[in-house]
């Protein structure tokens, strides 16, 4: 993809799939990869970050006989994503504006 | 291929300077992870997620810039920070003279940075201090000729006054740059990886 990933716009996507349900750091990773061209690494750093800022809480689950270390989204949470939700549409339409008003919209 | 294990042993030595509850994080995480991946897929995982370098290069990038977010930042975390930046930009993986040039910038950065606010700490600590020197010589010369006395005291106060009131603007200002230089230090290390990812 040609265009840039900024830090915000990944936590509002991390925020976004949390949002929906709780999901485990694989599946997680998975999920947002589908959406978005980043390396596997980069959501590890993104999730303890979030974590750190109380975005988010995790709870241990077993699976299969071992660990499964699910992320849930706290109220905070919820709020930070619907700020960066409002951010992001504003964005948005200006972005879109140019790009596509300018070329149809002479 | 290198094994699961080694890799995680790998990446566990390049984090080694972080707090203990961050390296089990962080150790937990990836080996969930790979677990979750399935014994079949070690090795695609571990082209997908990079070297051990790569993968401790962002923890620690990321942890700096975490670390001074939080409220109770001073300026010892920054200068923490920087080192974590400075271990990221070590841990990743990136051509030599390339590096020799990013870690020479830095260091300039880190300099200026530091000498600005040296030399303001000397101008800060240097008022009281002839501040104090003044007050004593002017109660010094009290019998001798008030006039003079009371001049020396009342200028000794003008310095300690100003030193106790620009005091706390230094202190912000010494906070600011550190975290600010942080800040830059993490941006030009995110466009570096950002590049290499890019340019294979």
């Amino acid at each position: 993809m040609s265009f840039q990933l900024g830090s915000s716009l990944l936590d509002a996507c991390v925020l976004a799939v949390l949002a929906k349900q709780d999901a485990y750091g694989y599946s997680l990773t998975q999920q947002v990869r589908e959406v978005m061209d980043i390396s596997e690494s980069t959501l590890y750093p993104v999730l303890r970050r979030l974590q750190k800022k109380e975005y988010l809480t995790t709870y241990d689950q077993s699976f299969q006989g071992r660990n499964r270390r699910y992320y849930r989204i706290t109220a905070s949470g919820i709020e930070k994503y619907e700020e960066l939700l409002k951010e992001w549409v504003v964005y948005k339409q200006k972005i879109d504006s140019v790009l596509v008003g300018g070329i149809n919209g002479e | 291929m290198v094994s699961k294990d080694e890799y995680l042993k790998k990446l566990q030595s390049k984090i080694k300077k972080l707090p203990n509850e961050e390296i089990n994080e962080a150790i937990d995480f990836y080996h969930e992870y790979f677990a979750e991946a399935g014994e079949e897929n070690t090795d695609s995982v571990i082209a997908r997620l990079g070297s051990p370098s790569f993968v401790a290069s962002q923890i620690l990038a990321d942890y700096a810039v975490k670390d001074l977010d939080t409220n109770t930042s001073t300026t010892k975390k920054s200068f923490s920070a920087i080192w974590f930046i400075i271990l990221a930009i070590l841990a990743s993986p990136i051509a030599l003279p390339l590096l020799i040039i990013i870690i020479s910038l830095v260091f300039t950065l880190i300099i200026v940075c530091g000498a600005s606010i040296l030399t303001f700490f000397v101008f800060i600590v240097g008022l009281p201090v002839s501040g104090a020197f003044s007050i004593i010589a002017g109660f010094a010369v009290i019998v001798q000729h008030w006039q003079t006395s009371i001049f020396f005291i009342g200028i000794g106060l003008v310095a300690v006054g100003m030193g106790m009131l620009l005091f706390s603007p230094f202190a912000n200002f010494s906070k600011m740059a550190t975290s600010s230089l942080v800040k830059l230090l993490k941006k030009l290390f995110d466009k570096l990886t950002y590049r290499r990812k890019e340019g294979i």
